[in-house]
């Protein structure tokens, strides 16, 4: 562990769009792991989350747990160019905030919910103040949710540009998209390092035009105590497979079901699904009802509904293969660390940060995205080897959040 | 009326003039009319002789007016010169009404007087020769009138004067609401298809007033159920309109005419119903329901319209004649301080409060008092309290004052009933963090020197930061008045500093806790009732012993909860109505405070 006597006289403030306590988003998770680590350490950190419910006597700030947990109750209108919804949130009581802890450094893992504006804000109450930001996501450079797909035709999209947005956004022009350019890169550019859990995102930033020194790789840190799977498997017992997560179009979750519908009498037989996913309810009734059917249909799958967090080990201790078959790039999908946390080894999707997580032969099978077929023969081929591969032993304990902090603390020491 | 009247002109070096009539108007004074044509000259003042022995004139009134007549007669176009007049002789003692009545002016020729007859002369009939000086004159004149017992009954002089009643205007303009405002106003709402470019006057007018022209005043808006009616549009469809009237309302005045009159043509009008008057939330809540904070006049509409109507609504408030007073268990026989609590609704706090003051010796002096400022719920509320005193044997007394009087009428009425020196002025919802709060704060109140009220540090529930003094500030957004801020509110105490010497001065501190001296409360007039529900009063307060040169100080070291419960909602109608009340509330505050502020700032 590289502690330095220095850290502890660090005030770091760490900006979440959330508070896990409502919302166990990946992004969320790493703030608010990585704050725990700081605490532990005796380090003077706050984490500021995003609230989006009503506060006490209409105030804009709350505490939540400790002194040090601050809810920040605000919302943003304008998802376009990220804004605030009541600017004075921004420029006064956030700056306000910002005056009395005084932090060193400002580390964001987000801006949405909150508004961009923060960071100028930051810049101009603590002109010496650090601006660290963790990247999730690609919402700046695409207004697509930042999904990088077409909209419409899910056909994934490779790069940025005005003429090309403004076609997923008819009512948009182009030049309302290099408007949207020039103002959030007017943001981003007074933050001092960003660090992107995936070389993926970093290279889309890249080519989107922040600089590439600016950026460092760093995972998501885990909370790693053994969890490695002390159950042994018997030899003929029935292969399983889980899903964990939202189940929208974007995850897949109906790729990885055809996979099954298609899988030979004898393969079908010897392998069982386990569909752990959130928020089916909220999508559209068509969506809805083709996975309805193939739940319906398919007998070796069944469908758990959502999890509650802290389940998730005794989830994944029974699970043999778990699936990651989205057809958007991804990001570091936590469901990735969280499978190599368990030893679990991953079938994905062949793009993005799912491609870079998990190496093909090595820690897990890649197939080709949105392809059944391929998912149905990287199933097929698993029960051919009766589940008896190595792979689960390649596979390395991720990054603890320990290791994180300390890496992430290097990035506030040596910044500038 | 030509019969009646003796005709003669006047050649003078410098005036002519010209009675048209002159008459007796309920054997109480002459009104004499003509005109005086004095192009050169400044008019003199009219002399009234009889029987060549000068009366003694104190000229009540002399209403002057345009005679085209005149300019035609003397050539002269173009001309806005108000050569009529109306004249009242209204000391007339020693007039002998059987004879004549001479008429000069002081710089008129003094060898010749003019001899008129007198007869009787109705209101009406006067009314109608000053209407024929321009319809726009008649009421001017009428209000200048309006001390003269004759003229009183506006009402029938209109009717009697006007040129249609209940016809064209009724057709064009209905007034769908008119929601008296105490008794110096009406707020009226209803649509109006006149041309918007026409020159019209709009007056109200009762038995017992009229009122100035509101045409100035009329605030408009999108009214579709009404373009849609129209067959020719306007090109807009700002049909609705509302706006405030001053008017003084008597109770027994029940007829009310609206009058539009064209300038220099027609005087219509029609009869229009007053409603009966509702509690005053509920009338302040439909007047608030018009402020549109979209529109960009707003502010303008603030000062002309909400304002002075709101301001009317809520002085004009039933008032208690006598509030009722509950003593339960036994009260301190040496009572120094008095806790003043008022409550409206939720009345549990009472339970949660006596149980954390029942162990605190500072109890053995005090009293404490609930105001309730809620009749409906009175009976529940006096069992409650009858019950908390006998469970744990504490004395309380219950101030109720049958109104809904808003919590800075409960406080004053509160603090009228309290016996201690020293006011301890609390919300419900505030409840104390440790035993000795009140003798803490006394001490260093009465330590201090030129101070004035002295607040404390407030929590919320998760201990974070609720008030540690107020200060203001201005934005755009909401009309560039001053409004309160809580520096640190809802950060962890560490976020707000603590003076060293464990208070501060402060621009102002909440009303949920303050400590003072009841004099000096009372002195200041106490809390203003102006303020509608609850808002700003306490800052007023501060506002006006800060005016005195007293100190506002916050105790930084005495902490004590404060819920901050939401406060009174307007008859449901939301956040909406909740946030356009404010707006009224910081206007009022900025119009009384607003240099003060910028003063101190």
């Amino acid at each position: 562990m590289h502690r330095n006597k220095a850290d502890k006289n660090m005030k770091v403030l760490i900006v979440s769009h959330g508070h896990p306590d409502f919302s166990k988003g990946g992004a969320e998770m790493a703030a608010y792991n990585l704050f725990r680590e700081y605490i532990r350490r005796d380090i003077d950190a706050v984490f500021l989350a995003r609230s989006g419910d009503l506060s006490h006597g209409g105030s804009v700030f709350s505490m939540r747990n400790t002194d040090k947990e601050i809810l920040f109750h605000t919302s943003m209108h304008d998802w376009f160019n990220f804004r605030n919804a009541t600017p004075r949130h921004i420029y006064r009581d956030f700056a306000s905030f910002l005056s009395r802890f005084q932090p060193d450094v400002v580390h964001f893992h987000h801006y949405a919910h909150m508004g961009l504006e923060m960071i100028r804000v930051v810049k101009n109450t603590l002109p010496k103040t650090k601006i660290i930001f963790t990247l999730h996501e690609y919402q700046a450079i695409c207004f697509n949710n930042g999904q990088m797909v077409k909209k419409g035709s899910f056909k994934l999209c490779t790069k940025y540009s005005p003429v090309d947005c403004a076609k997923c956004f008819p009512d948009k022009s182009p030049s309302d998209f290099f408007l949207r350019e020039k103002y959030l890169k007017s943001l981003f550019g007074l933050v001092d390092h960003f660090i992107s859990p995936s070389h993926f995102l970093i290279d889309r930033y890249v080519q989107w035009g922040l600089p590439k020194e600016k950026m460092t790789m760093l995972e998501n840190g885990q909370i790693v105590d053994d969890k490695r799977a002390t159950l042994t498997k018997k030899e003929n017992d029935t292969i399983q497979f889980g899903y964990f997560g939202q189940i929208n179009p974007f995850k897949g979750v109906d790729v990885l079901l055809e996979a099954f519908k298609k899988l030979p009498k004898e393969v079908a037989e010897k392998v069982h699904l386990n569909i752990h996913g959130a928020n089916l309810e909220q999508q559209d009734s068509q969506f809805i009802e083709k996975i309805e059917c193939y739940f319906d249909e398919l007998e070796n799958v069944t469908y758990h509904g959502p999890y509650n967090h802290d389940e998730q080990g005794v989830l994944m201790e029974s699970i043999d293969w778990v699936v990651v078959p989205s057809i958007w790039w991804e990001n570091s999908p936590m469901v990735i660390q969280e499978a190599f946390c368990y030893g679990k080894p991953v079938i994905c999707s062949n793009i993005g940060g799912m491609k870079e997580k998990v190496k093909d032969e090595v820690t897990g099978f890649h197939f080709r995205f949105g392809n059944s077929l391929s998912l149905r023969d990287v199933i097929c081929r698993i029960v051919e080897l009766n589940n008896d591969s190595q792979i689960s032993n390649n596979i390395a304990t991720p990054l603890s959040v320990i290791e994180a902090s300390d890496e992430t603390f290097k990035i506030y020491r040596y910044i500038r | 009326m030509m019969n009646l009247l003796n005709y003669r002109r006047k050649k003078a070096p410098n005036i002519r003039f010209w009675i048209d009539c002159a008459g007796w108007i309920d054997k109480e004074m002459i009104c004499v009319v003509g005109w005086v044509y004095h192009p050169e000259v400044e008019v003199g003042t009219l002399l009234v002789r009889q029987d060549d022995n000068p009366v003694l004139d104190n000229g009540n009134l002399f209403f002057r007016g345009v005679r085209p007549d005149v300019d035609q007669h003397f050539g002269r176009t173009d001309s806005v010169d108000k050569w009529g007049f109306i004249h009242f002789v209204k000391n007339i003692t020693g007039i002998d009404p059987e004879h004549k009545v001479q008429f000069n002016f002081s710089n008129g020729d003094e060898s010749q007087w003019v001899e008129v007859d007198c007869n009787q002369l109705s209101s009406s009939v006067v009314a109608q020769m000053a209407k024929n000086f321009g319809v726009d004159e008649l009421f001017t004149f009428l209000r200048e009138c309006k001390p003269f017992k004759c003229f009183q009954d506006v009402y029938a002089i209109v009717s009697s004067v006007a040129d249609s009643l209940n016809s064209v205007a009724k057709e064009r303009i209905h007034i769908d609401r008119a929601i008296p405002a105490g008794d110096s106003g009406l707020f009226l709402t209803g649509w109006n298809t006149l041309n918007h470019g026409e020159k019209l006057e709009m007056h109200v007018v009762s038995s017992s007033d009229i009122s100035v022209d509101v045409v100035h005043c009329m605030n408009y808006f999108e009214r579709n159920d009404i373009s849609e009616m129209m067959s020719e549009g306007e090109g807009h469809n700002k049909y609705g309109f509302f706006v405030y009237v001053p008017f003084s309302c008597l109770k027994d005045d029940s007829k009310f005419l609206f009058v539009v009159s064209k300038l220099n043509s027609t005087v219509e009008g029609f009869e229009f119903e007053v409603e009966k008057p509702q509690p005053a939330i509920n009338e302040v809540s439909s007047v608030i329901d018009f402020l549109d904070i979209s529109d960009p006049n707003w502010t303008k509409q603030m000062d002309h319209t909400f304002g002075p109507a709101l301001h009317a609504l809520w002085q004009g408030r039933l008032r208690p004649e006598k509030v009722k007073t509950f003593q339960f268990g036994v009260k301190n026989s040496n009572i120094e301080k008095s806790i003043v609590v008022p409550i409206y609704g939720r009345y549990d706090f009472v339970m949660y409060q006596v149980s954390q003051f029942v162990d605190d010796p500072d109890f053995k002096t005090a009293e404490l008092i609930y105001v309730l400022d809620d009749p409906s719920i009175e009976t529940e509320f006096l069992k409650e309290c009858e019950s908390v005193s006998n469970l744990f044997s504490f004395p309380i007394k219950v101030v109720s004052t049958g109104h809904n009087l808003g919590y800075a009428g409960a406080n004053n009425v509160g603090v009228n009933n309290a016996k201690g020196e020293l006011l301890f002025l609390l919300n419900s919802d505030v409840l104390p963090m440790k035993k000795g709060w009140a003798s803490r704060m006394e001490r260093v109140y009465k330590k201090q020197k030129k101070i004035g009220i002295l607040g404390a540090r407030l929590l919320f529930e998760d201990q974070t930061i609720q008030h540690n003094g107020m200060d203001y500030f201005k934005t755009n957004d909401v009309g560039n008045v001053w409004l309160i801020d809580h520096p640190g509110k809802g950060m962890p105490e560490w976020m707000v500093e603590r003076s060293s010497q464990d208070y501060r001065l402060v621009p102002s501190v909440t009303g949920a806790c303050m400590v003072m001296k009841k004099h000096l409360y009372q002195s200041l007039g106490g809390f203003d009732e102006g303020y509608i529900i609850g808002d700003f009063e306490d800052s007023d307060l501060c506002l006006k012993a800060k005016s005195k040169g007293l100190k506002i100080m916050v105790l930084e070291s005495e902490k004590l909860y404060h819920l901050e419960r939401l406060s009174q909602n307007l008859n449901g109608g939301g956040k909406d109505r909740k946030h356009k009340l404010t707006l009224y509330n910081a206007y009022r505050h900025n119009k009384l405070w607003d240099e003060v502020i910028e003063r101190h700032a």
